[in-house]
């Protein structure tokens, strides 16, 4: 396993270049427009309205997930071994792969078996076949409509129109998550929206508009309530692969940890295949 | 076991690490048969709203049964079980799995 990497006001910079390691790794987030598309705009996902942990409960809550959060479950998610990281493959689809990798957490948490979700599809259809950017809801609404194949259906890293046929959409439907909860970046409470999905173990499909890039927000790592946004340290699951930091998990610290566009997912459609 | 998602924040921080909690989960791999896929263990944690034709028939059966009250268990060994709201701490819902595990 790789040395983890943790990502924060003072070294970001370091972490925009898309090549790691001699690979390309592919960004490909572009900022949502919340004037055109403001929470709750999505019929799949309504506004935030989980009810607030109070800030006084925030050290204890989260000192009792020890051991127990979204991360340790994706490790042993897989019939007892990790479930694999997502990798774009140098496109520009990180936005198609967060609400995956999200799903894939909560299928683990409900206990589902493991499905080689395959974001590639969602990524060509939405935006045609081409190489482009786009945001999380772009994505969360597709899969809210149409689901995900597995990679029986829809190759990893495929991009061949030719596998979209009758058998990938049914399959695709399988995989329908409709249960998402939109946060609102302008809320004076935005960062108690985000702190009590983590606290709940609900995965957060993040946009980072410093970074271009969409990942997946999966555990709390650290938060005082009284410094507020600067001590907030959070595990994401990149889709760059099983070789990025730590199996394709690392760290967001400060203001680096909170997204630019945040969704929750809340429950998905069960399916065995 | 059933959670509502939506108001999951509000339960008891004992309560909610049931739902999570990896000694239980552990627990339960040990004490479960694997599904059909042959390596994911039977027991399934849920939102109750959840369209569930996509599971095996057992689960479908499972999610239709009563469950007035939520958050909510079910256990069954297939001879006896338990239904009823789920308890509060993680130590005393493996102490009423004990008490089902075929064997004991």
């Amino acid at each position: 396993m790789g040395d983890l990497i943790t990502i924060d006001d003072d070294n970001y910079l370091l972490h925009l270049d898309t090549v790691v390691d001699g690979e390309l790794k592919g960004l490909g987030c572009i900022p949502r427009n919340y004037q055109a598309c403001p929470p709750g705009y999505m019929e799949s996902a309504k506004p935030f309205s989980l009810p607030l942990i109070p800030r006084n409960e925030w050290q204890s809550r989260l000192a009792a997930m020890k051991g127990s959060q979204l991360s340790d479950i994706r490790n042993r998610g897989m019939g007892g071994q990790p479930i694999p990281s997502r990798d774009q493959n140098g496109w520009g689809y990180c936005w198609a792969h967060s609400p995956v990798s999200a799903t894939l957490l909560v299928r683990a948490l409900n206990n589902m078996p493991y499905v080689d979700l395959s974001a590639f599809y969602i990524g060509c259809k939405v935006k045609n076949y081409r190489n482009r950017g786009g945001f999380c809801s772009e994505s969360v609404d597709f899969l809210a409509s149409n689901g995900v194949p597995s990679s029986q259906f829809w190759p990893q890293r495929s991009h061949d129109p030719n596998a979209d046929n009758s058998a990938t959409q049914s399959n695709a439907a399988a995989h329908v998550v409709v249960q998402w909860m939109d946060l609102d970046p302008s809320s004076s409470q935005y960062l108690d929206q985000f702190v009590t999905c983590l606290l709940s173990n609900c995965p957060v499909v993040s946009d980072f508009n410093w970074w271009s890039h969409s990942v997946c927000t999966a555990d709390l790592v650290a938060i005082d309530p009284n410094a507020g946004v600067s001590s907030l340290e959070t595990k994401i699951w990149n889709s760059w692969g099983d070789s990025w930091s730590q199996n394709g998990m690392g760290n967001l610290k400060g203001r680096k940890a909170l997204p630019s566009a945040a969704i929750a997912l809340m429950a998905t459609k069960p399916s065995v295949v | 076991m059933l959670y509502q998602s939506s108001t999951v924040s509000s339960l008891p921080v004992a309560q909610s690490s049931i739902l999570y909690d990896t000694s239980l989960r552990t627990f339960l791999d040990a004490n479960t048969p694997v599904g059909t896929d042959g390596k994911t263990h039977e027991y399934r944690i849920w939102d109750p709203s959840v369209d569930a034709s996509g599971d095996e028939a057992i689960w479908q059966a499972a999610l239709k049964r009563p469950h007035p009250t939520i958050p909510w268990l079910l256990i069954s060994n297939g001879v006896t079980g338990f239904e009823g709201p789920l308890p509060g701490t993680v130590a005393e819902t493996l102490a009423l799995l004990q008490k089902y595990v075929v064997g004991n």
